[in-house]
């Protein structure tokens, strides 16, 4: 029986993906407030996007070229959260084959390259999203979008 | 840095569920202190290689952050930090895999189902 997948949202000792990716942006100060509790990795995912698509209605002036980028900021988020629901599924298997003690090398093997595929995959769509946004961006506008002050809230 | 740092902080390491500190469940189930020291000692090595990895991802990111400022970056200058970053994950993973194997050893089917048995089940 499979077993289900756990929330995004949910911390837990099973592949908090998101958890862990938010504790650590919490860590690097991503929320930007200390007074406040950290955003889970989702809530920040959307953060990020919001402050993205806000820097980007700021920034660029023509509205067809302005759509055009905020229809890949979307697409960006929706990849972000599907290659993260797809290694979730992948850590699970990872630890059920921990605990299973005639587990096999091979089968490590053969799970440390799906994970290792999956990675360069997500990395691979991640990466056309940036070319794709940076070919429509100008100087300035890219800029403003990589600003230190956006810190890791921008592209 | 959204569509390349954040990749990872979110993928981590790959060995999530592989690697975690042991040395107090193990010292619970394993009564021969000889080997519950060695597979703490084992243990322990594999905590230290998972966090060195982390150091080095960290630097990635660093260096990916850097890169993406530059509108006109290649696509090729994202591959080689990439590449990098893959060499050192397989070379981790081998090694933690490795240490796995080692600890399992030294331990029978019951030993080993109780100090990894999840604390929380899945959902």
């Amino acid at each position: 029986m499979r077993t289900p997948r756990p929330a995004l949202r949910r911390a837990s000792a099973f592949m908090p993906a998101f958890a862990v990716a938010g504790l650590l942006l919490a860590g690097l100060g991503a929320t930007g407030c200390s007074k406040k509790p950290p955003l889970t990795a989702e809530q920040q995912v959307d953060a990020n996007i919001e402050e993205v698509k806000k820097v980007l209605r700021e920034t660029v002036p023509d509205q067809p070229r302005l759509d055009q980028m905020l229809n890949l900021a979307d697409r960006g988020s929706e990849q972000l959260r599907r290659s993260a629901t797809q290694l979730e599924d992948l850590l699970m298997e990872q630890q059920r084959l921990n605990l299973d003690y005639k587990a096999t090398p091979e089968a490590f093997q053969a799970l440390g390259e799906r994970l290792q595929a999956q990675r360069k995959d997500s990395f691979t769509k991640a990466m056309a999203i940036r070319f794709a946004m940076a070919k429509m961006a100008t100087d300035d506008e890219w800029k403003k979008l990589t600003s230190e002050k956006l810190g890791l809230m921008g592209l | 840095m959204i569509w390349a740092l954040l990749y990872y902080y979110l993928f981590g390491s790959g060995n999530q569920g592989l690697v975690m500190d042991v040395a107090k469940p193990v010292k619970a189930q394993v009564q021969d202190e000889a080997k519950a020291k060695q597979i703490i000692e084992l243990n322990k090595a594999m905590l230290k290689a998972e966090a060195e990895l982390g150091k080095q991802q960290k630097e990635a990111g660093k260096e990916l952050a850097k890169l993406n400022k530059d509108r006109q970056a290649s696509e090729a200058a994202f591959l080689v930090i990439h590449a990098a970053l893959e060499k050192q994950r397989s070379d981790t993973r081998k090694q933690i895999v490795g240490g796995r194997f080692k600890m399992k050893e030294q331990m029978t089917a019951a030993q080993w189902q109780a100090v990894y048995a999840p604390t929380e089940p899945p959902n």
